[in-house]
């Protein structure tokens, strides 16, 4: 379904929810779906996302056209569950269409992941200076066609990067105070590849990424929460067989936005703004505006 | 035969705030709590994560006829809170699978309940 005729029902939802919503002035559900709460058992998560106004950046950080789809409409369900008091895991599910110019779509199922969460510390009022600590390991498994094996014109078929991904990181969270803050560190761990190069098979070796995101935010009165955030996101120059690509290396700097709105316990709703490539200098990459609507609901 | 469940359900909840460890939050049934009623009793439901329960604990330290359940928490989290405020001796029941505050309709925390007779 397009995002566009669904904002109205969401923001129908929205203010009826908001009759009857009930307070949480501790721990309402975080956007991320991958984190639960304490106590928690497990979560799911959809969520409608639509990306716009593609820009290419050069590796000048120039902006161009994009030769691709015109806007991307995701629809995201997440499951999460929890194995133990420390550990949860995750799988994630996209759905992605392509449009081009209104007129061309193309649906597929985007790279699913699987993730595993484990809570090194846990936040509690006695220690009110220690953040929550929360180690990370995900897999994106490359099931979708990417740039390197599209076969249909202005890539309307490619709906993923092309690589099995392993994603580690460590997220530090500040979240028991209305004022919350927080910061995550991930290593972005892309596997090697063969492609067909004129009519010969080549490895391609993508280059090593990492990603920074801060967030802060503030809950208020209990049912509303906003968070900002910057995210900085580098990967290093590609390697073709021996040789490495110079200039392929890729930084990209955002900034993210989401609101959620508790509509009962353990319920939220949420809306997210994104911009990727929005600050300072960018390389080898696509501006675009992203929006999102989510549901989550935990049990 | 009704008396003689509740006098059981009362001996066998007594017993076990007796052999309670102090600091401990025990694992306990809605129904031996249910068969402590001859008062009203108070409940306090709390998390070791919830900023705001800090100042509730502390006012209702000294309550009479009160519990306190640790909700939506870690038991260990939970126990480690009591001790910082100095409320080891405090009967505190952990509300594993969270059955007790589903049960009282708890949709935040803190959250205060009363058991009454009618119940």
């Amino acid at each position: 379904m397009n995002p566009m005729t669904m904002t109205p029902l969401f923001l129908i939802i929205l203010l009826f929810g908001s009759l009857n919503a009930w307070g949480c002035p501790c721990g309402c559900g975080a956007a991320n779906p991958q984190v639960l709460n304490p106590g928690e058992t497990w979560r799911i998560y959809s969520a409608l996302t639509q990306d716009t106004n593609f820009k290419a950046v050069t590796y000048e950080g120039v902006l161009g056209d994009e030769g691709g789809p015109t806007a991307k409409n995701t629809l995201t369900f997440a499951f999460a569950k929890a194995l133990s008091e420390d550990l949860s895991t995750t799988i994630t599910l996209p759905l992605e269409q392509n449009i081009r110019r209104g007129t061309e779509s193309h649906y597929a199922l985007s790279d699913p992941s699987l993730s595993f969460r484990y809570m090194l510390i846990a936040q509690s009022f006695d220690k009110e200076w220690l953040p929550q600590v929360q180690a990370f390991t995900s897999y994106k498994h490359s099931f979708s066609r990417s740039i390197y094996d599209s076969q249909e014109d202005w890539q309307m078929d490619v709906h993923g990067n092309g690589f099995h991904e392993v994603v580690p990181g460590i997220d530090f969270w500040y979240g028991m105070s209305s004022v919350k803050a927080g910061l995550t560190q991930t290593l972005i761990v892309p596997l090697k590849k063969k492609i067909d190069l004129a009519d010969k098979q080549v490895i391609l070796t993508p280059g090593l990424g990492q990603k920074t995101a801060i967030t802060g935010g503030y809950n208020y009165p209990g049912k509303w929460q906003i968070l900002a955030g910057i995210e900085r996101e580098t990967r290093r120059n590609i390697r073709l067989g021996n040789a490495e690509l110079k200039d392929s290396d890729k930084v990209v700097h955002s900034v993210t936005s989401t609101w959620t709105y508790a509509v009962a316990m353990r319920q939220t709703l949420g809306v997210s703004y994104k911009r990727t490539a929005a600050l300072f200098s960018n390389k080898n990459t696509t501006r675009a505006d992203s929006y999102t609507l989510s549901y989550l609901r935990a049990f | 035969m009704n008396t003689v469940k509740f006098n059981m359900g009362v001996f066998f909840l007594a017993l076990a705030m007796a052999s309670q460890a102090i600091g401990e939050c025990q694992e306990m049934t809605l129904a031996a709590l249910k068969a402590q009623k001859e008062t009203p009793i108070q409940l306090v439901f709390f998390a070791s994560w919830c900023l705001s329960c800090k100042d509730h604990l502390e006012a209702l330290k000294s309550a009479k006829n009160t519990y306190f359940i640790a909700s939506y928490d870690r038991k260990d989290k939970a126990e480690d809170v009591l001790k910082f405020l100095n409320m080891e001796k405090v009967p505190c029941i952990y509300d594993k699978g969270n059955t007790f505050s589903e049960y009282f309709g708890v949709n935040e925390l803190p959250a205060i309940k009363t058991l009454s007779k009618a119940e």
